[in-house]
């Protein structure tokens, strides 16, 4: 069963706001996405900035409103259609771990009333001498110690704040986590700690995962099955084994072979590739253009590529790509 | 010469990729040397031609880039490298070898080698003092109590 299914998701945001703003310039934030999360499995989101994940992820939780395009929560509930009761019943299956765990953490509360300021005002609060019990218990789960309950976040590191961010998503048992960059800001060796706490987590509570991540090493190891974004659009799925042994876009191409390596990694998909160094930049999403969105840095692209836009085909395996060449 | 503090790190990686070519341009054209500092130790052996390998103040490792990176020495730099995940691995495969513990404070650094509190090899003798840095193989050095001295 799935989880979560998006189905043509689209998001565009005014670019000038207040009273005067004039009216028709917009950024394409979101086109056109669709992807499914399978119960227990992990779902990644990959591409650059302001691609569009997060973006995405956010009108998952309804942070944002989509314009349209349709959320099903379990194959049965319209996740769009919900009043505020369902929502907030929706928002502790549902959650969301945020990037920066030095800002998203409040310096003043306590780790206890950090862990439990959504938990107070829901229906599942068990009153505040259980509550502790179980925020301790959860702690200790990630890693940390009871007793660190009443610290508060600022004497901890940034590792073990990610570590109470993700406490704060446990908390509640949900059945989805959205882990919006949660290692990006790690140092290599406290990213590994936080890795396999997440996959003990996933083996523990059968928990499914829609993890966003802008590296592919990262993102290749700890995702079943990833959708690479550019500009707002998905570009490519695959299962994530598939995707790193055969990239079909040019644009993930170029990712892979963008990623410097040496020694004894030093083949794979730069090899096939071009070789070349990458040239031009992401441009402004405020345009829809009418052919393909990466045409414009496309080494392959031609006429029909800047005319027309490719549809997201399946390419067997069930890889999808959105690309004319491939 | 030139020294580059982490000049790619908040950048994409496709961005990444086109200001390395570009200082990799520089130094053929001016021929300028250069210091590349990065968090990213296969970016850093992608540019450099020799790579020191630093933890509490401290060089752990030094020693041609290709060198270090396929066959680190130092403990450090071992897990340093197997901590990371790779193209082609899978949590399903495998799991990461993590590096317990946390970076040192560099106002309160442990007694003797740095690492030692997180080094699976430690041992009393790390504690003691800190390892010299010595020749270990030709071109490489390592600051190690594992690796005593040999004739280059």
């Amino acid at each position: 069963m799935n989880i979560l299914e998006v189905r043509n998701l689209r998001k565009r945001f005014n670019l000038e706001a207040g009273f005067f703003a004039r009216f028709g310039r917009f950024v394409h934030a979101v086109n056109d996405v669709s992807f499914s999360i399978g119960e227990n499995t992990t779902y990644g989101l990959v591409g650059e900035s302001g691609c569009g994940k997060t973006t995405t992820a956010r009108m998952l939780v309804r942070m944002y409103e989509p314009d349209s395009g349709a959320i099903s929560f379990r194959e049965k509930e319209d996740v769009l259609a919900y009043g505020s009761r369902s929502l907030k019943a929706y928002r502790e299956k549902v959650k969301y771990v945020f990037q920066d765990p030095a800002r998203s953490l409040n310096p003043r509360m306590s780790v206890f009333d950090v862990l439990t300021s959504g938990y107070r005002n829901s229906s599942l609060w068990p009153g505040r001498k259980a509550a502790r019990e179980e925020a301790g218990a959860i702690l200790e789960e990630t890693g940390l110690s009871f007793a660190d309950l009443d610290r508060r976040p600022t004497e901890f590191s940034g590792g073990q704040r990610q570590r109470i961010s993700i406490a704060r998503g446990l908390i509640m048992g949900p059945d989805l986590l959205i882990c919006d960059e949660v290692v990006s800001a790690l140092d290599v060796s406290i990213q590994g700690q936080i890795l396999n706490l997440l996959q003990d987590i996933r083996e523990r509570r059968k928990l499914s995962f829609l993890f966003i991540a802008h590296d592919l090493k990262v993102a290749g190891y700890f995702c079943d099955r990833i959708g690479v974004m550019y500009r707002g659009e998905m570009m490519e799925e695959a299962d994530a084994r598939d995707l790193y042994r055969q990239a079909l876009h040019p644009y993930t191409k170029l990712l892979y072979s963008s990623v410097a390596r040496i020694g004894p990694n030093a083949d794979g998909a730069s090899a096939d590739g071009h070789g070349a160094v990458p040239s031009g930049e992401i441009g402004s999403s405020s345009a829809l253009t009418e052919g393909c969105a990466f045409a414009a840095r496309c080494p392959l692209a031609d006429g029909r590529c800047r005319s027309e836009r490719p549809e997201l085909l399946d390419a067997g395996n069930g890889h999808r790509v959105r690309c004319f060449k491939a | 010469m030139l020294i580059a503090d982490e000049p790619t790190t908040a950048l994409d990686v496709t961005i990444q990729a086109q200001i390395v070519a570009l200082l990799k341009r520089i130094r053929a054209t001016r021929n300028v040397s250069m210091i590349f500092i990065s968090h990213n130790i296969d970016l850093v052996a992608d540019v450099s031609d020799d790579i020191m390998v630093m933890y509490g103040g401290l060089a752990m490792e030094t020693g041609r880039s290709v060198d270090v990176v396929t066959s680190p020495v130092h403990p450090y730099s071992r897990a340093l490298l197997a901590a990371a995940p790779v193209f082609g691995g899978h949590y399903s495969l495998s799991r990461l070898a993590s590096i317990p513990g946390k970076v040192p404070d560099p106002g309160d650094l442990p007694p003797g080698c740095p690492f030692a509190p997180r080094c699976e090899f430690a041992t009393a003798a790390c504690e003691a003092g800190i390892p010299d840095l010595r020749l270990a193989s030709p071109q490489r050095y390592v600051r190690c109590v594992l690796y005593p001295e040999k004739k280059a």
